[in-house]
């Protein structure tokens, strides 16, 4: 049996863009590790719910993470370079892409890409008033004016 | 588009699962749909008895990851055992990573016991109060508590064999305002020396006990130059080598003295004091209100040539243990105070009481008054004894601007009603206030 590193596999988008990857790097995934072991990847993988756009940026964080795979729990300097490398990697997408990352991940299971892109979200929420995060993100307000004061009331302590 | 919510539930959830407990509470408000979707325990609280603690613990783990807590509160008046420490830890670390702001551990466990690294890398936490009788003896290197503003340390000692934990946890507080050491014991640390914070706004340090420490030679450096309130009920060190309070507004000072590396009490004229506050002392020039106690009433006269000009003090409280004790400090302090308006004396006035009549000399004849602008003068504890009256004549006559003579009597339990004082006559442009309780 071939080992993971040389074995390849390709995915395939939505879009048809395919990406031939090493088996490590498509086990990044669980969703296709799962296929994987069920034997059912014979030819191209296709995944329907992801643009290639959004693929090849998936596959890019895999590549990485298996590459500069940390040696070990103990490994404090693997770790901090690929959180650097993380930070650096979420910096170019705007958020239309990050929501469709968080999708992706969440399709694909990829727990590190999930944390990474949710964490991307919750750190732009920081420090935002809530009329801020509804204009960022197309929140549409369903409360009266009394109910959204009475809500405030309640959690009047956040908004000191 | 709705982006946000066209996100599943447990994604949303998953993403509030990385808010602090305050910015989730913000998103509650964005829509009806944010308001149930996950859980913000306002309170979690465990005090009780130590046998349950698992239980609590287990629960508090069972909690969906989604749920943030504002405030945890670990307490137990029981003593933890090695057994416990684990689940302590476990509790901390889950309800770090629940954004909690407000985090209180006080729990007497011994000296094995140490703090989770989590508890110094924080992202959320405001207010954290740490107790008790334990040891901080390593700080992380990526120690870091960016939200922190608020530390209370109860009964902790800092041991560092590789440098300083406390400078290290002072460093890592880049946004601290108030710092209370409750228990302070700076004698049996292993540490710089150095309290050293920009923002540091409120520092209280509390000293238990007071009797018979023996202490190395010390140096402590206040490096704080935007405290603006400053309680110390401390030992004094061999020096204080840098010494900035430059916006001290208020302190309130119970400094006590050494006599060869000791503490044992108040000083006599022939001991030879080891403890030296100047630098401190000249470090007070700009505050306003002060307050201070029988043992400082020592340091400030034994020290008394290292009193700036107190240019901006304006209100003065001193706190005498009882009549006896002498108060050589105040001629002294009263002469560098030229724009005080208010003195509180908040205990007895000081005269001998076999002899109520008599000024001890400490007080030259009162003569410092004359050049003191004083325009209130508040005596917390008047009794309308002879001696009382005789000596707060004695302030009347020679506190030439004085507009307003505050007494305050307190009813004793063997009173059956209050007495018709015995007041001094004031002069026509002075007026008198009398309380009771």
């Amino acid at each position: 049996m071939a080992s993971s590193s040389t074995n390849k596999f390709v995915l395939k988008s939505n879009d048809d863009v395919s990406f031939e990857v090493t088996e490590a790097v498509a086990r990044e995934f669980q969703v296709i590790a799962h296929i994987i072991d069920d034997d059912c990847a014979k030819k191209a993988i296709p995944l329907s719910n992801v643009t290639g756009e959004i693929l090849s940026k998936m596959i890019e964080y895999g590549k990485k993470h298996i590459e500069e795979a940390p040696v070990d729990e103990e490994d404090e300097e693997g770790k901090k370079k690929l959180q650097i490398w993380d930070e650096e990697f979420m910096k170019q997408f705007n958020m239309e892409i990050v929501f469709q990352l968080i999708l992706a991940s969440n399709y694909l299971n990829n727990k590190g890409l999930l944390d990474l892109t949710c964490c991307t979200v919750a750190d732009h929420i920081k420090d935002m008033t809530p009329d801020e995060v509804r204009t960022l993100f197309n929140v549409k307000n369903d409360y009266t004016t009394e109910e959204e004061e009475e809500i405030r009331k309640e959690n009047s302590w956040a908004f000191e | 588009m709705d982006r946000l919510s066209n996100l599943p539930d447990e994604i949303i959830c998953h993403i509030a699962s990385f808010l602090s407990a305050k910015e989730a509470a913000f998103t509650t408000v964005l829509s009806k749909r944010y308001l149930n979707l996950y859980n913000i325990i306002p309170n979690l609280e465990f005090d009780g008895s130590l046998r349950s603690f698992t239980d609590f613990v287990d629960g508090v783990l069972a909690l969906p990851a989604s749920t943030r807590i504002k405030r945890c509160s670990l307490k137990s008046k029981g003593n933890a055992k090695q057994a416990h420490y684990a689940h302590i830890n476990r509790c901390l670390c889950d309800v770090l990573n629940r954004g909690v702001l407000d985090l209180e551990l006080h729990m007497f466990v011994g000296k094995r016991y140490s703090l989770p690294f989590e508890v110094f890398t924080c992202k959320t936490v405001v207010k954290l109060k740490l107790g008790n009788n334990f040891v901080i003896n390593a700080l992380p290197n990526n120690a870091s508590l960016p939200a922190l503003e608020t530390l209370i340390l109860d009964h902790l000692r800092f041991k560092d064999r590789y440098g300083c934990a406390f400078e290290k946890l002072l460093s890592a507080c880049i946004v601290l305002k108030e710092l209370t050491i409750n228990g302070m014991e700076w004698e049996c640390w292993k540490w710089s020396g150095n309290v050293s914070s920009p923002t540091l706004q409120r520092l209280i340090i509390h000293r238990h006990g007071d009797n018979f420490y023996e202490f190395a030679v010390a140096r402590i450096t206040l490096n704080t130059p935007s405290l603006t309130y400053l309680e110390c009920l401390d030992v004094i060190p061999d020096e204080y080598p840098i010494v900035n309070l430059d916006s001290l507004v208020e302190a309130k000072l119970n400094l006590m003295l050494t006599v060869n590396h000791i503490y044992d009490g108040l000083v006599d004229d022939s001991d030879i004091i080891t403890s030296n506050p100047t630098n401190l002392i000249k470090g007070l020039r700009n505050v306003q209100i002060m307050n201070l106690t029988t043992p400082t009433f020592q340091t400030f006269y034994y020290f008394n040539e290292a009193l700036p000009v107190f240019a901006k003090l304006h209100h003065l409280t001193i706190t005498p243990l009882d009549e006896e004790f002498c108060w050589q400090f105040l001629p002294f302090l009263i002469k560098k105070a030229p724009n005080l308006e208010t003195l509180t004396i908040d205990g007895p006035l000081h005269f001998d009481v076999t002899k109520p009549r008599s000024v001890c000399k400490c007080l030259f004849g009162y003569s410092f008054l004359f050049s003191c602008p004083l325009k209130v003068l508040h005596l917390t504890d008047y009794g309308g004894t002879i001696g009382e009256v005789k000596h707060l004549k004695h302030y009347l006559k020679k506190l030439s601007r004085l507009e307003l003579v505050k007494l305050h009597y307190w009813q004793r339990a063997h009173d059956v009603r209050p007495p018709s004082l015995m007041i001094p006559v004031v002069p026509s442009k002075c007026k008198i206030e009398v309380t009771y309780s």
